[in-house]
């Protein structure tokens, strides 16, 4: 295995959380918690899967999909939208540009590593 | 028999004396209990300031060289006194409205706000006065002399006569030390100083006391009362006196002028006056205090001729007539009179020219100074309070100067009338500007001009002169030959009284250069507005305005009040007008009328013409537009009454619109906000359930975990609800605040205690961030009945905010504690960024945090717990604008401690 | 009001009058001036309290007439 995950959100206690859930099914965890810088780091660290927060320091999550998908090296880069909002509008707009899945916070940990070995294809 | 070193006791104790009069009832103005303070009785008292020790000697003087002629001086103020409703009234009303603070700044503001003006009434007023605080001092040395000469240390041990030049300087320094500490407490005008005027009260009646005193011995200790004088009055060289007709009306005449134009006069006539009804007790009352003063004169000066040895200076016969009848407790009294003169007149003299010189000549220049772009930077009232503190020395030290270079003699006997006769040069402008809407700053400069110049050609430089000033030659032939010139004899007129041939010369030339500049100039848009609001005074009190509308910002405006006003009156102001237009918080529109107030309020500090500049760098206009001229071109009552109705009607229809449109915004910004608010409720809530469910679900599921990783999940889950319980609480809070359902626990505390737990309960919150907090435990020692836990929440929060956001690299925060009759108010003030003027009216609104809530790490919920705790005390708070950093007041009302 | 107006007027003539004096008449002795310049004086000071109190009255008056009005005015 050995792919890579980087999962962009601000709150540390999610962050450890996800961090244990993936890494212990074998994937690499990389993070990041500035929107504003965000996607330098996806630059760099290439990742096969990107778990992106909505409510993001600095920057939106939408914000930061958008630029993804108007990129041709990142355009087809599996993303999975985080939100604690939970409003119907976020799914939407979450479908509008272009995130591969969508879910709520809280989420079944199970939830997320499927839908992530999902989005990382065989 | 009195000694010398007994008389400096008496004299040091009357001083005591007069400085605690004032400082009680400056302890009870600032009190609030004005009371009798006011009273007219006050007012009239005070009034008497223009019976200086020039008139409470010199009458008796007068009389014995030329009989009755001396009632001419008292006999002007009393005509005019008695038809106050014709000059008195409209002045008193003018510097009322007008917000006036001397008779430079009336001048001034009438002509357009010129500061020209101002200072040519400042100048003129100083070469009129400073001859006349040296004849104040003189007659204080010369009464010390009367005793020093008898004193029994002289003839018992050969001492010297103590130096009558130091007893002047002494006196100088004590007076300059009594006006600059009850004289410029304050800088408004509207703030009167009743220390002053009280202590001036109470002197007014010592010196009629004194004089009636002496009186009274004459009468009926020395001759065998009224009739007995009566008799001895027709005997004494005095009867022979002969009227002298053009002196007689011409001393009435200007009497009566200086009366209305003397700097004191219109001190304590306009700009003391605390209440316009005082005018009425005032003009049969004064008339009444000046009949008694000169009740007894001529009586004093007949016995006085009869029983003193030829040759004594009869000037001083109210001081040596009792010592020589051995009644040296009178004479003592009699002295304290004569002293309570002088002084009382150099306190208001100073008073009121320090005023025009601080406003009309340091203001000006030090505006011009340091100015930079659009607005006054540094302290102005500091600067002005020191300008006067200055110039009030200045102007004793002038006193001083000139009473040792004229030597001290004679001439300065002649000075009074001299003095008279070079202020009213005033008289034209002032009454011209008050009755007659045509005059124009270039008429009242020219008329003051000239008739400056006349007055000290024909009048000042001859008295003061010797043959270095003026030669002899000029004198007798005129200047380079010209027989027409002739100082004394203008136009060949010779063998007039040399005060009154230069009386009517001046005010002929100074009324004529008056008339014809003005008809002969036209007047800018500003006097045009300032000539109606003066001569129409009684008719239209609110006037065309001289402001139109500006998009200046009213926290620039503010920051300026608050230099000048002080930051107390200016925030009330400010807060007032805010109220008025139907807003909340501190800033009002900067709308035409609220300019108007707000110049006017400031030119109570600084003066008009000041004032005027200072709002016209802020707003970058200073002019005025048709429609304002339209309205002065309106003659007709009518027009006037109509027009005004519809400016009433449509400032009504515009305040509702404003309202209205104000409402909408906040309803639209509100429902934007109750959005958010859901979002962001979601968000809060969500979030720490996420790692909660993420984490017991690791908990539940992973098999073989460490003893260590468990207790760290654990205590993640734990914290997490903490969180989550701390966010309901604050909602409750707030619902349960909001609906008033909140039981207070209302017991006395101390203001200090509540800080104190405050501040300490804060610092334990966090401690990433060094605040500093600078407080004034002193001012903190207020006793108030209130929830103390609800209070110092609200403290909490506000110390809280200032650490999470102050973002200043030496972050500050003070805590400032004022108490006030029935409310005690507390800011809390940081020197960061503060909050952006169109955010100030959002931050008390649930969920309505600034910035990203990574930094602030609540929910936004505390400045709207705040407010509604606040409410639920009975008390405010609010946003302060304008103090450099974010500012907060806290204001409650002080319950009694039942 | 208006009476009130004209007093200075009166005060202005009566301490002129000695001026008017014909040069030729016996002179008046020092003690009749004296009594008849306070006579006059005090004759002013007398009508002006009289005055002042009447003001004072009807200003009352008026302020009072103005409350009533206002009271009058409301429902």
């Amino acid at each position: 295995m050995g792919k890579t995950v980087l999962l962009i959100e601000d709150e540390p206690n999610i962050i450890e959380a996800v961090r244990f859930i993936l890494s212990r099914d074998g994937w690499r965890v990389e993070t990041h918690s500035d929107g504003a810088t965000a996607m330098s780091a996806i630059q760099k660290i290439k990742p096969d899967v990107v778990i992106l927060d909505v409510m993001l320091p600095n920057r939106s999550g939408f914000d930061i999909l958008q630029e993804l998908r108007s990129a041709e090296e990142t355009e087809a880069l599996p993303v999975l939208m985080l939100t604690a909002r939970g409003q119907t509008k976020d799914r939407e707009l979450a479908e509008h540009y272009g995130a591969s899945r969508f879910m709520t916070k809280p989420f079944a940990n199970s939830d997320v590593l499927n839908c992530v070995r999902e989005l990382a294809g065989p | 028999m009195v000694g010398f070193n007994m008389l400096i006791v008496v004299c040091l104790a009357y001083v005591v004396l007069l400085f605690v009069i004032a400082f009680f009832a400056d302890r009870r103005a600032a009190l609030g209990k004005l009371g009798w303070l006011q009273s007219p009785i006050v007012y009239t008292l005070s009034l008497s300031i223009y019976c200086t020790a020039w008139t409470f000697y010199g009458a008796v003087g007068n009389a014995a060289r030329s009989g009755l002629e001396f009632v001419t001086i008292y006999l002007g103020p009393t005509l005019v006194m008695v038809g106050w409703l014709w000059i008195v009234r409209k002045l008193v009303r003018i510097g009322k409205t007008q917000r006036i603070t001397s008779i430079a700044d009336l001048i001034s503001s009438r002509y357009g706000k010129s500061n020209l003006l101002g200072v040519l009434v400042t100048l003129l007023a100083v070469v009129g006065t400073t001859p006349y605080i040296a004849l104040q001092l003189q007659s204080v040395t010369l009464s010390f002399a009367v005793f020093a000469d008898r004193a029994p240390e002289r003839v018992s041990s050969g001492w010297d006569l103590p130096d009558l030049n130091a007893t002047a300087l002494w006196v100088a320094a004590g007076l300059a030390l009594f006006t600059v500490l009850f004289g410029t407490r304050n800088l408004d005008a509207n703030e009167r100083h009743h220390g002053v005027v009280t202590a001036i009260a109470f002197e007014a009646i010592v010196k009629l006391v004194a004089l009636l005193a002496v009186g009274i011995f004459v009468v009926w200790g020395v001759a065998s009362g009224p009739s007995d004088i009566l008799a001895r009055i027709d005997a004494s060289p005095i009867a022979n006196w002969e009227l002298r007709p053009g002196r007689w009306a011409g001393l009435i005449f200007l009497s009566a002028a200086a009366f209305l134009c003397l700097p004191r006069m219109f001190q304590v006539m306009v700009v003391e006056n605390t209440d316009e009804r005082n005018v009425l007790t005032a003009s049969w009352a004064f008339p009444l205090y000046l009949l008694l003063m000169s009740l007894f004169v001529v009586p004093i000066a007949v016995v006085g001729l009869d029983l003193m040895p030829a040759g004594s200076n009869p000037d001083l016969f109210v001081l040596t007539l009792p010592l020589s009848q051995g009644q040296d407790g009178l004479a003592l009294l009699s002295f304290l009179g004569g002293f309570s003169s002088a002084t009382s007149m150099v306190i208001v003299a100073a008073i009121a020219l320090s005023t025009m010189v601080s406003n009309h000549i340091v203001m000006p220049i030090w505006l011009a100074a340091t100015t930079t772009g659009a607005t006054v930077s540094g302290d102005v009232r500091q600067v002005v309070l020191m300008a006067r503190r200055i110039s009030i020395g200045a102007v004793l030290a002038l006193g001083y100067a000139y009473f040792r270079y004229s030597g001290g003699g004679t001439a300065l006997a002649a000075i009074g009338l001299i003095s008279f006769t070079g202020v009213v040069q005033v008289l034209p402008a002032m009454l011209g500007g008050i009755f007659w809407r045509r005059a124009t700053r270039v008429g009242a400069a020219g008329g003051l001009i000239v008739g400056f110049i006349v007055w000290g050609y024909t009048l000042f430089l001859p008295s003061i002169g010797g043959a270095n000033i003026l030669p002899e030659t000029v004198m007798l032939s005129g200047p380079w030959g010209l027989g027409w010139l002739r100082p004394q004899a203008l136009f060949g007129i010779a063998g007039l009284d040399p005060v009154v041939h230069a009386l009517i010369w001046s005010m002929v030339l100074n009324t004529l250069v008056f008339c014809l500049g003005s008809l002969l100039s036209f007047p800018t848009p500003l006097e045009r507005l300032q000539g109606v609001q003066f001569v129409n005074i009684f008719e239209h009190s609110t006037g065309p305005r001289g402001w139109t509308k500006s998009g200046v910002e009213s926290e620039d405006l503010l920051v300026m009040s608050q230099r000048i006003l002080g930051p107390e009156q200016a925030q009330r102001l400010f807060q007032h007008e805010a109220q008025a237009q139907g807003k909340v918080g501190f800033l009002p529109d900067t709308s035409p009328d609220f300019l108007e107030l707000l110049e006017r309020e400031l030119a109570g500090s600084v003066g008009a013409a000041t004032a005027h500049a200072m709002i016209g760098q802020i707003t970058g206009s200073a002019r005025v537009s048709v429609e304002d001229l339209l309205a002065v071109a309106d003659e007709t009552a009518q027009i006037l009454e109509y027009s005004s109705q519809l400016e009433a009607k449509s400032a009504e229809l515009g305040r509702t619109a404003r309202q209205l449109r104000e409402a909408n915004e906040k309803l639209t910004e509100l429902s934007v906000q109750k959005d958010a608010f859901l979002s962001q409720i979601s968000h809060e809530l969500r979030t720490p359930m996420t790692s909660i469910r993420a984490f017991s679900e690791i908990l539940r599921d992973m098999e073989g975990m460490t003893p260590v990783d468990q207790r760290r999940y654990s205590s993640i889950i734990h914290d997490e609800t903490i969180r989550l319980t701390r966010l309901l609480d604050d909602l409750l809070d707030l619902s349960v605040l909001e609906n008033g359902q909140v039981v207070l626990n209302e017991a006395p505390v101390r203001l200090r205690d509540v800080i104190e737990r405050a501040v300490s309960a804060s610092s334990q919150a966090q401690t990433t961030q060094i605040l500093k907090v600078r407080r004034d435990t002193a001012s903190e020692m207020v006793t108030l009945v209130t929830d103390s836990d609800r209070l110092s929440q609200v403290f909490i929060n506000l110390i809280a905010n200032a650490r999470k956001y102050c973002a200043a690299p030496d972050p500050q925060l003070t805590i400032k504690v004022r108490k006030y009759e029935s409310r005690v108010e507390v800011d809390f003030v940081d020197n960061g960024q503060g909050i952006p003027t169109k955010s100030q009216s959002l931050i008390f609104e649930k969920f309505s945090r600034l910035s990203d809530h990574a930094a602030a790490g609540g929910a936004g919920l505390g400045l709207a717990i705040c407010r509604e705790i606040m409410t639920n005390l009975g008390g405010t708070i609010a946003y302060l604008p304008g103090q450099g950093g974010a500012a907060f007041r806290v204001s409650l009302n002080l319950k009694q401690v039942v | 009001m208006d009476a009130a107006h004209l007093l200075p007027l009166l005060g202005v003539l009566l301490v002129i009058l000695p001026l008017l004096r014909n040069s030729e008449a016996e002179p008046a002795s020092t003690s009749s001036a004296i009594l008849y310049l306070f006579g006059v004086w005090f004759g002013l000071v007398l009508l002006s309290a009289m005055f002042s109190r009447l003001l004072k009255e009807q200003n009352l008056l008026k302020e009072q007439k103005e409350l009533d009005q206002e009271q009058g005015d409301a429902p």
